[in-house]
């Protein structure tokens, strides 16, 4: 009984012993819950909290630390309409935080008790909590506040700057010559000058030419100077006509050159310029275009051009001359747009004609885009006045008289008629070789030759011409062709073994004859020997165009040791053939053009390889089998010597008895333009290159700008304006025209379509020429112009304290420095640079006026890329007071926790 | 001897039982959230915090009155809401979608105590006028929750403190 009371015993104690367990677990439990959990309740507040103290405005609040600071003017009126938020925020932009926490203090103490409030700007902490570790739950408002920055005004003074048109205005007006202008004297017209110009506004008169003879210049029929002429050729030359100043009237006003000799009377390209100050604003037309054609007294000869940007609609040309033809001479007088003749006139003495659309189906319209050569001048029967120009060139015949140059050639006479001649002496026999000139093969028979000794037999007739009496022959082809220019000079050289013949450069033709007639083959053949000699000879006399003909007839077997050797090594290896090709690519490097003649029918083809790369280019290398052939491939290669190193120029011969004079002509054209204008904001910047000097120019183009449209001159002189282009695209090529370039206008200026550039490098190319494949280079006067727009946002500074203004000096990229008032009224001492950034950081006045100037500064380099006082432009400054700061956003911020 | 002994566990173990029982009930009781109530004090509360729609709203017209005007609490929608609540409470808390009565006060924390503040006059606003917003902490109701808002109110920070409850 006693076991089983105490096992019940014993299961009870266990289930109070469970409980208890359970009770103390359950009690740590509820002790280790979260004392609250987290409530939507605080964010709502602080919400609340943010939107009030945005509504309560400074001068509702109760607040008295506000009361006293309006009563104190510590608060600007202004400053009364804005909230309590805003007015926090602005003490914290002011470092004034002690007052912003008292008022803060002030206006939340209706919470204290029961909230705990924060408030921060830019987590920058205004009002902290007292006891943040305490709070059991912490919410977040925000709000954006703008206008305002740490440490900077919320309010002060903002200047706008802006260009205008000022009332007197620096400006050119031109007068352009064509690429060729003549001949004879010439009138070109300085067209619209203002109505207010009078000599005390007139800045400058000049003209910048290319001439070839000595000039007197007239304007309105004054005498501005006479001016001789620089020997250069397409250089231009700046004439000072400020003398005539006085003489200049507004309107039309005619300029003047009078020439002595009729041949030279012509303008290779220029222009007359007058600059002015003037009040008036010249409204530019667009869409229509007139060229006019200079007046002419003498012969007519005109190359010029027009430039169309866009495309063209429609065409009107005047016409006026009048013309003194000989009785023996018919001429016709013609105009040429593009290849197309839109006017001829035969025998014409005096003709004054308006052609339109209707006559010039010739023209194809669309296709007029650009710059268009323009030609006007005369041709006819008994007339070809077009005048042939010689340049110095110097030309060296290298000749091969090695051995084999003995060998048969051909087999047309005159003949060498060789055999075997037997005779007898005493009692024993002898053989020897007899030979003499034949007419025919046939003549070769017996003992032709006769003489002595006397053949009793003979035997081994070979009746043909030695490869070097060809040679000799072919030779004096050439320098007699090469030596009709008169500028022109030939050198001999032979080789064999080493030099066996040599002639000095020379114009004297019968050295030359002789020279070549003294050849005489024999030997082994040392080509490198002969091709350094010949550049030695260039070095040491020569600085003209440069040729060399070399002729050979098969193998090379002597070695040169490098430019200086004459004298070679006989070497049978390959080692002669690639030193022979060094020896001819050395003269190439040397600017000489080698031309290499093979001929023979026996050439293997490793040598014809050889030969090949001894020529400049594979056009240079002529081969023939037949030797009868070789007179012809010197003549043909010598009159591409000649082409060379002869042009025909623009200028005529006036031709006896001819003269022509041209009047008040021009060409007036329509078209639909493809140029982007100017657009708001955007302010034209005018950009001149300075001169050239190459024939190839890169040109910056900054980012920020835009091209509107541009041109290149070119002072071709006597020859065209035959090539322009940029990145590699062609603009104008003048044989697009056709090949005859004197039927083809020739253009000084070429207009160059804005966008066709392309920011950072450009590269641009111009070359002149005098026919086809003939270049001539270019004049390194040539320069470049751009019409570029650079887009100017008018400057607003920020809110600055203070709005005084400063005198500027602001340099501009020709070191001159542009100095004005900002506003124009500031009279006070201080002193602003631009280049050094020199100016008042507190001023608007200044921070707007350093930000213009920083948009005219393309090139960031400190210096202004407009010319202030060029472009006409004023600066106008306006100043708002009271503006408020445009800082921010600022984030505002409230915590309430409890 | 037992049936007795398996008595006595049973005994234990049905006081076991219900002590879990009833500290489980305790406390899920305790940390119970009406989440309706709550919803309805939040509701009365944007919509009071607010110009009301319309914006000027009358006694006379109104679809769903606020208490704001340029944000602040205004006196003349104070008594305008007031009179409306005298005339036609049911009306009202149909407007507002309520199931629920309430009552809103303006006041402000003095030493942790919400005291009241007379705006134009009235301090509160109930839609059971025999509640009295002194006793109401004390009284039964089925379920009652309570929410505060901060209000902008001549020139300062005021709390409108918006009670509801079944």
């Amino acid at each position: 009984m006693e076991v089983k009371k105490r096992k019940g015993f014993f299961f009870s104690t266990d289930a109070l012993l469970a409980l208890g367990i359970f009770v103390i677990a359950l009690i740590l439990l509820l002790q280790l819950r979260p004392a609250s959990a987290p409530s939507f309740k605080e964010p709502i507040i602080a919400d609340d909290i943010i939107m009030a103290l945005s509504a309560i405005r400074v001068n509702e609040t109760s607040s008295p630390t506000v009361k006293n600071m309006i009563s104190a003017q510590e608060i600007r009126p202004e400053q009364l309409g804005i909230s309590i938020a805003e007015l926090l925020a602005e003490l914290w932009s002011e470092d004034n935080t002690i007052i912003a926490e008292q008022i803060i203090i002030e206006v939340t103490s209706t919470l204290s008790s029961k909230y705990q409030v924060a408030f921060s700007v830019n987590q920058d902490d205004l009002f902290g909590f007292s006891e943040e570790d305490s709070l059991r739950t912490v919410a977040l408002g925000t709000r954006i506040v703008t206008g305002i920055n740490r440490s900077q005004p919320t309010r002060g003074y903002s200047a706008h700057i802006q260009f205008s048109l000022p009332k007197n205005r620096t400006t050119s007006s031109f007068a352009y010559f064509g690429g060729f202008s003549g001949q004879g004297d010439l009138e070109v017209m300085l067209r619209d000058l203002p109505s207010d110009l009078d000599s005390s506004n007139i800045i400058s008169l000049s003209m910048e030419a290319a001439i070839s003879q000595e000039v007197t210049i007239f304007v309105n029929n004054n005498v501005c100077g006479t001016f001789p002429a620089e020997p250069l050729s397409k250089r231009s030359q700046y004439f000072n006509l400020s003398s005539c100043i006085p003489a200049l009237l507004p309107g039309y006003n005619r300029v003047r050159l009078s020439f002595e000799e009729l041949e030279t009377a012509f303008v290779g390209g220029g222009f007359v310029q007058v600059k002015y100050t003037t009040n008036e604003i010249a409204v530019p037309t667009v869409g229509q275009g007139t060229y006019h054609f200079p007046d002419i007294y003498g012969i007519i000869n005109v190359y010029d051009s027009i430039t169309i940007p866009g495309n063209l609609t429609s065409l009107e040309i005047y016409l006026e001359y009048d013309a003194l033809i000989p009785p023996n001479v018919e001429t016709t007088y013609f105009l040429n747009i593009g290849n197309a003749t839109v006017y001829s006139g035969t025998n014409m003495t005096s003709e004054s004609v308006t052609l339109t659309d209707a006559d010039f189906s010739m023209l194809d319209y669309s296709s007029m885009s650009g710059t268009i050569p323009i030609r006007m001048g005369i041709e006819g029967v008994n007339y070809s006045g077009y005048v042939t120009v010689d340049n110095p060139s110097d030309t060296i015949i290298i000749t091969d008289l090695s051995g084999s140059m003995a060998w048969c050639g051909d087999t047309e006479p005159p003949l060498t008629c060789t055999y075997d001649c037997r005779y007898q002496m005493w009692f024993w026999q002898f053989t020897t070789e007899k030979s003499c000139q034949v007419e025919s093969v046939d003549a070769c028979a017996g003992d032709v030759c006769g003489g002595t000794p006397t053949c009793t037999s003979t035997s081994n007739h070979d009746a043909c011409r030695p490869r070097v009496e060809i040679a000799k022959e072919a030779a004096l082809i050439a320098q007699d062709l090469i030596l009709t220019n008169e500028l022109a000079r030939v050198g001999l050289i032979a080789y064999s073994t080493g030099i066996v013949s040599e002639l000095g450069l020379t114009d004297n033709q019968t050295a030359v004859v002789n020279e070549i007639e003294s050849y005489e083959a024999g030997g082994w053949t040392c080509m490198c020997c002969g091709i350094y000699r010949a550049v030695d000879m260039y070095s040491k006399v020569s600085e003209n165009h440069s040729y060399m003909i070399i002729l050979s007839d098969g193998e090379v077997n002597y070695r040169c040791d490098g430019p200086g050797s004459y004298t070679g090594v006989l070497d049978l290896s390959p080692a002669s053939a690639q030193s022979t090709v060094e020896a001819g690519q050395y003269a190439c490097e040397n600017n000489i053009s080698v031309f290499v003649i093979a001929a023979g029918p026996d050439l293997e083809p490793e040598w014809t390889e050889t030969l090949k790369e001894v020529a400049c280019d594979e056009s240079m290398y002529f081969e023939t089998s037949d030797f009868s052939e070789l007179s012809s491939i010197y003549e043909n290669v010598t009159r591409e010597i000649l082409s060379r190193t002869t042009y025909t120029s623009q200028i005529v011969h006036p031709g006896e008895g001819l003269a022509s004079n041209l009047t008040n002509s021009y060409i007036t054209y329509h078209y639909e333009s493809n140029i982007n204008p100017l657009s708001i904001n955007e302010i034209p910047i005018t950009k001149r290159t300075s001169k050239l000097n190459y024939c190839n120019a890169s040109v910056l183009l900054n980012p920020n700008l835009r091209v509107i449209e541009s041109y290149i001159t070119s002072y071709s002189d006597e020859h065209w304006t035959s090539l322009v282009g940029i990145n590699d695209q062609t603009v104008f090529n003048i044989s697009n025209y056709g090949s005859n370039f004197n039927l083809i206008g020739d253009p000084f200026i070429v207009g160059i379509p804005g966008d066709l550039f392309s920011h950072g490098n450009n590269s641009i190319a111009v070359l002149t020429g005098s026919a086809p494949g003939n270049e001539t280079g270019c004049s390194p006067d040539n320069i470049i112009v751009l019409s570029t727009a650079v887009s100017i946002i008018p400057p607003i500074s920020p809110v600055a304290s203070k709005a005084e203004g400063c005198h500027w000096h602001v340099l501009q990229e020709n070191l001159e420095s542009f100095e004005t008032s900002i506003p124009s009224y500031y009279s006070g001492s201080k002193n602003c640079y631009y280049h050094n950034s020199t100016y008042d950081i507190d001023d608007a006045y200044d921070i707007s006026a350093y930000s213009l100037f920083s948009q005219l500064d393309i090139d960031n380099n400190g210096m202004i890329d407009i010319y202030l006082t060029e472009q006409a432009l004023t600066v106008e400054s306006i100043v708002v007071e009271n503006v408020p700061s445009l800082w921010g956003p600022a984030i505002f911020e409230v915590k309430v926790g409890r | 001897m037992k049936g007795q002994s398996n008595f006595v566990d049973f005994i234990i173990a049905l006081g076991i039982f219900l002590i879990i029982l009833f500290v489980f009930i305790s406390f899920n009781q305790s940390n119970k959230i009406d989440y309706s109530m709550t919803g309805e004090a939040l509701m009365i509360s944007d919509s009071l915090l607010s110009p009301g729609i319309p914006s000027n709203w009358t006694e006379t017209e109104y679809y769903r009155p606020g208490l704001l005007e340029d944000n602040k609490l205004s006196t003349e929608k104070w008594e305008m809401f007031y009179n409306i609540m005298i005339t036609n409470s049911s009306g009202l808390k149909s407007k507002y979608t309520l199931l629920s009565d309430f009552m809103i006060r303006i006041g402000k924390y003095n030493g942790g105590v919400f005291t009241e503040i007379d705006v134009g006059g009235i301090s509160h606003i109930t839609t059971d006028s025999d509640v009295n917003p002194l006793d109401i902490v004390n009284m039964h109701f089925d379920r009652i929750d309570r929410m505060e808002r901060i209000i902008a109110y001549n020139g300062t920070l005021v709390i409108m403190e918006v009670i509801v409850w079944k």
